[in-house]
């Protein structure tokens, strides 16, 4: 029993550090801001919830598991909004992106963005 | 330097300090003097500091328990919804040749409410190759890093479930 219980541990961590490594080599690899923003914000989020997950799941004591659960909670509810706020300023300042980029409208406004960041020229 | 306004906001002022304080007795489980003296001086001391940007009692946030139970299915759809993205990205970031097709979307909401827009808003940056750039009102510059996940996004069934949460409020 206390084997399987270290081994889904183990597993837990692994997957964290999986994702983490993921994330930093996403980071290194892809072309421009707005790409590497995805590998941060998301691998991030997930591989520190896994590894929180398995250091609640060993540690004694309710009041470390409530540090430990408000960790995650900030960690999974800042993090988009700091990616948000990253993403946001480098649209605003016309940060480069790769000349592949596409420019998509759902709906009828000719240019996406333009009204909404007051820059002209960011889709060209 | 900014003006500083002076304090008419007691309510507030007291409901900061208690959550501050409340904070504090959760990091620090013992009770001694020297603990309860800086707790009490520091969340006091905080929100004086601070107390321009006060809570302002607006509008009172009532919700039904059937909405609370559907925000929490929500969020369970949203970690399986993180886990799926997860792969897919690694998927992405580990082929020798990615195969990336970036590009900027501008998608529309159906949501009325500043709370769930900002938790949809939110849900799309975790979630399957897409991030929200922009929100002005009901639309929402997204970035896709395919164009498959920029086709998924326009449709996407969680936003169904957040409406439905709204709804469920409203007709009380």
């Amino acid at each position: 029993m206390t084997f399987l219980f270290d081994l889904i541990i183990s597993f837990l961590l692994w997957a964290g550090l999986f994702f983490l490594f993921v994330g930093t080599i996403g980071l290194i690899r892809l072309p421009d801001l707005y790409t590497r923003m995805h590998a941060t914000s998301k691998c991030d989020t997930l591989g520190t919830g896994l590894i929180l997950l398995a250091v609640i799941l060993q540690v004694p004591g309710y009041n470390e598991i409530i540090k430990l659960v408000l960790l995650g909670v900030f960690i999974w509810t800042i993090n988009p909004v700091v990616a948000h706020i990253m993403g946001h300023t480098a649209y605003l300042r016309g940060e480069h992106h790769t000349p592949s980029t596409f420019f998509k409208d759902c709906y009828d406004t000719p240019y996406p963005g333009k009204e909404m960041s007051g820059k002209e020229d960011v889709h060209a | 330097m900014r003006q500083i306004e002076p304090i008419n906001d007691s309510v507030g002022f007291w409901l900061v300090s208690m959550i501050l304080l409340s904070f504090w007795f959760l990091m620090s489980p013992t009770f001694d003097v020297f603990n309860v003296t800086v707790g009490v001086a520091c969340a006091v001391g905080i929100t004086y500091y601070w107390r321009t940007d006060l809570f302002r009692l607006g509008y009172p946030v009532r919700f039904t328990l059937r909405q609370l139970i559907l925000l929490i299915v929500y969020l369970f759809h949203l970690v399986y919804n993180v886990v799926t993205a997860n792969i897919a990205l690694a998927k992405i970031v580990l082929r020798r040749r990615m195969p990336i097709s970036p590009g900027f979307i501008l998608v529309r909401t159906k949501l009325t409410q500043g709370l769930t827009r900002v938790l949809y808003a939110n849900s799309i940056t975790l979630t399957p190759g897409t991030i929200t750039i922009n929100m002005d009102q009901d639309r929402l510059l997204v970035h896709a890093i395919t164009e498959d996940a920029a086709r998924d996004v326009a449709q996407w069934y969680m936003q169904e479930k957040l409406a439905e949460i709204e709804v469920s409020g409203s007709d009380r």
